[in-house]
C-alpha cells in the first residue's frame, strides 16, 4: 500500500513538472548567481557562469573552471589595473534555517527517532583564481565550529580544497600555447567526479548516495542521528567517500571536437589513500580517471554528454606499530569502481543527468567477520538520475530565478562482504 | 528541492532553499526490518 502511494506521488510530481514545461520555453534565464569573488573581479553578470542554483555551473562556467579560472586575457592577472587594491578574492558561504529529521523502523520495535532544530550547517571561505598567468589556485577553508550542523555535531577545521594548477603545459612540448590540453594540479581537491558533489545544491543535507556508500555500513543520509537499532552491519575498510577532497595530483585537459561540436575532456589522478588507517597519508595509492565527450555544446545547459570513470586503489588494513601520527599505514587491499555517466539538456532550461556505478571491494577489506561468518568480496551497483529545471519564468508565480530539482538514488548489493548477511541488506532507495 | 533567488548581485547572493528527502535502507533494522529516514530543510543559502 505504502509503495503504491509513493509511486502515485512520484507520478504526480513528474506529471506536474512536465505540465509546467508547456508554459514557458522562450527566453534564456536572465539572472543567476556566482561566487561573488569572481563577479567582483570581472564585473560579470551572475549568469555568465552559473545556472540559477549556485553552486552549479553552466557551460561557460565549466569551461572557465576547465581553463583554470582564467579567460586568457591580461584582465586575469592579480596585478591588472582594473583590479582594485582593495579587492580581496574571497567569498563566504553559509546556509541557515530549520532542519527536521526522522529516522527509524516504522511501527514496532522502538518507533522512530525524530529531531529538528534551527541553526546553520557550516561556513565555507572560498578563494579561487590565478596566481600568475597559467598558474591557478583553489582554497576552501571550513573552520571548526562548535554549533555547526544545526547544533548537532561540531565540525573540525579543515581545508577541503587546497591546490595549485599549472595550465597549458603542452606548450613546453611544442603544442598550442592556449589549448588547455595538458594541465597539472597538485594538492587537495575534489576529484573530477561524473558530476560534482561540491557543486550540487543538495550537498549540505542530501548528498549523492553512490559517492558515499560503503558495503556493510547501514546507509544514512548526511549526519542523521545514530540509530542503535541497526543490525547485521559489517566493516569495509575502503575509502569512506568518493566526494571528499583528496590529496593527490591530476593531469587533465580539454579539447574542442569539431566533429561533435562539443568537447573531449580527461582527468587522470593519483591520490594518497584515505580510510581508517590512511588519513595520515599512508603509502597506499588510489588511481582515478574520468573521460567525457560532449555533443552540440558542453552538455549541462546545451547539448549532451557521455562519460566513463574508474577507480582502482588500495586501502590500508593495518596501522604502523611504530607511530600513529605520520604516514606509515599500509598492507593495502584493493577496491575498484567503474561508472558511466550521461547528461542531456533541453531548451536551455532542463538538464537530465545521472550515473551508474559498479563497485568491488576485496574480501580482505571486510572486517567483523569473526562474529558474522566467512568473508567474500563485497560487490554492489548503484546510481542516480537527477532532473534540474531552471525555468525562464515559473508558471503561476511568474518570476524568474528558481531551480527545481528531483533526484532518485539507489544502491543494490550484488554480493555481501559476509556470506551470511541477507542479499538485500543495506540496499538503498532515496528520493529528493 | 526548490531554490528561489531572493536577491542576486555582483556582491551578494541570497537564495531560499527548501528540500525534502526520503530514503530507505533494506533489512538494517531490528529483526531485519527496513529503516526509513526523512529530512526536511528550509532556510537561506547566502554568499558574499
Amino acid at each position: 500500500m505504502l509503495r503504491t502511494i509513493r509511486k502515485r506521488s512520484l507520478v504526480i510530481i513528474v506529471l506536474g513538472l512536465l505540465s509546467f514545461v508547456s508554459y514557458e520555453w522562450s527566453l534564456l534565464v536572465p539572472k543567476a548567481d556566482a561566487i561573488p569573488a569572481f563577479a567582483r573581479k570581472y564585473n560579470f553578470a551572475c549568469n555568465v557562469c552559473h545556472v540559477p542554483g549556485f553552486p552549479k555551473l553552466n557551460d561557460f562556467g565549466n569551461l572557465f573552471r576547465d581553463h583554470g579560472y582564467q579567460l586568457g586575457s591580461e584582465s586575469d592577472l592579480p596585478e591588472h589595473e582594473s583590479i582594485n587594491m582593495g579587492y580581496w578574492p574571497v567569498s563566504l558561504r553559509a546556509q541557515v534555517g530549520y532542519r527536521s529529521q526522522t529516522y527509524g523502523p516504522p511501527g514496532a520495535n522502538g518507533g522512530e527517532v525524530s529531531t529538528g532544530s534551527f541553526g546553520f550547517k557550516t561556513l565555507n571561505l572560498l578563494s579561487y583564481g590565478i596566481l600568475s598567468k597559467d598558474i591557478s589556485y583553489g582554497l576552501i577553508y571550513a573552520p571548526a565550529l562548535n554549533s555547526a550542523d544545526y547544533g548537532s555535531s561540531p565540525t573540525q577545521g579543515d581545508l577541503p580544497n587546497a591546490f595549485v594548477r599549472f595550465n597549458n603545459l603542452q606548450r613546453f612540448l611544442g603544442g598550442d600555447a592556449n589549448s588547455y590540453w595538458m594541465n597539472v594540479k597538485i594538492g587537495k581537491y575534489e576529484p573530477e567526479l561524473p558530476f560534482s558533489a561540491f557543486r550540487n545544491p543538495t550537498q549540505f543535507n542530501t548528498p549523492i548516495v553512490m559517492y558515499n556508500y560503503r558495503a556493510g555500513s547501514p546507509y544514512t543520509s548526511a549526519n542523521f542521528p545514530s540509530n542503535s537499532r541497526v543490525s547485521n552491519g559489517y566493516g569495509d575498510a575502503t575509502m569512506p567517500s568518493l566526494q571528499q577532497g583528496l590529496n593527490g595530483a591530476e593531469l587533465a585537459g580539454i579539447k574542442p571536437t569539431s566533429f561533435t561540436n562539443g568537447y573531449f575532456r580527461y582527468s587522470l589522478n593519483a591520490f594518497s589513500t584515505t580510510g581508517p588507517f590512511g588519513n595520515n597519508g599512508g603509502r597506499d595509492m588510489i588511481f582515478y580517471g574520468h573521460m567525457t565527450q560532449s555533443f552540440d555544446g558542453y552538455g549541462i545547459v546545451s547539448g549532451h554528454r557521455i562519460g566513463i570513470s574508474w577507480w582502482h586503489g588500495d586501502s590500508p588494513t593495518t596501522a604502523n606499530g611504530l607511530t600513529t601520527t605520520s604516514g606509515t599505514s599500509g598492507n593495502g587491499k584493493t577496491f575498484d569502481r567503474v561508472a558511466l555517466d550521461a547528461s542531456t539538456t533541453f531548451d536551455g532550461q532542463w538538464n537530465l543527468f545521472g550515473s551508474v556505478i559498479h563497485a568491488n571491494d576485496s574480501k580482505d577489506l571486510i572486517t567483523n567477520s569473526t562474529a558474522l561468518g566467512p568473508r567474500q568480496d563485497a560487490v554492489w551497483n548503484g546510481g542516480f538520475a537527477e532532473l534540474d529545471w531552471y525555468p525562464t519564468e515559473l508558471p503561476f508565480f511568474g518570476t524568474p530565478g528558481r531551480l527545481l530539482l528531483y533526484r532518485y538514488d539507489l544502491v543494490r548489493n550484488e554480493q555481501q562482504g559476509i556470506r551470511t548477511v541477507p542479499g538485500n541488506y543495506n540496499n538503498v532507495d532515496s528520493h529528493i | 528541492m526548490t531554490r528561489y533567488y531572493i536577491h542576486q548581485s555582483a556582491r551578494t547572493d541570497v537564495a531560499w532553499h527548501t528540500e525534502y528527502n526520503w530514503f530507505r535502507t533494506r533489512a538494517t533494522g531490528t529483526n531485519g526490518r527496513d529503516v526509513v529516514g526523512q529530512l526536511f530543510f528550509t532556510g537561506i543559502d547566502f554568499a558574499l
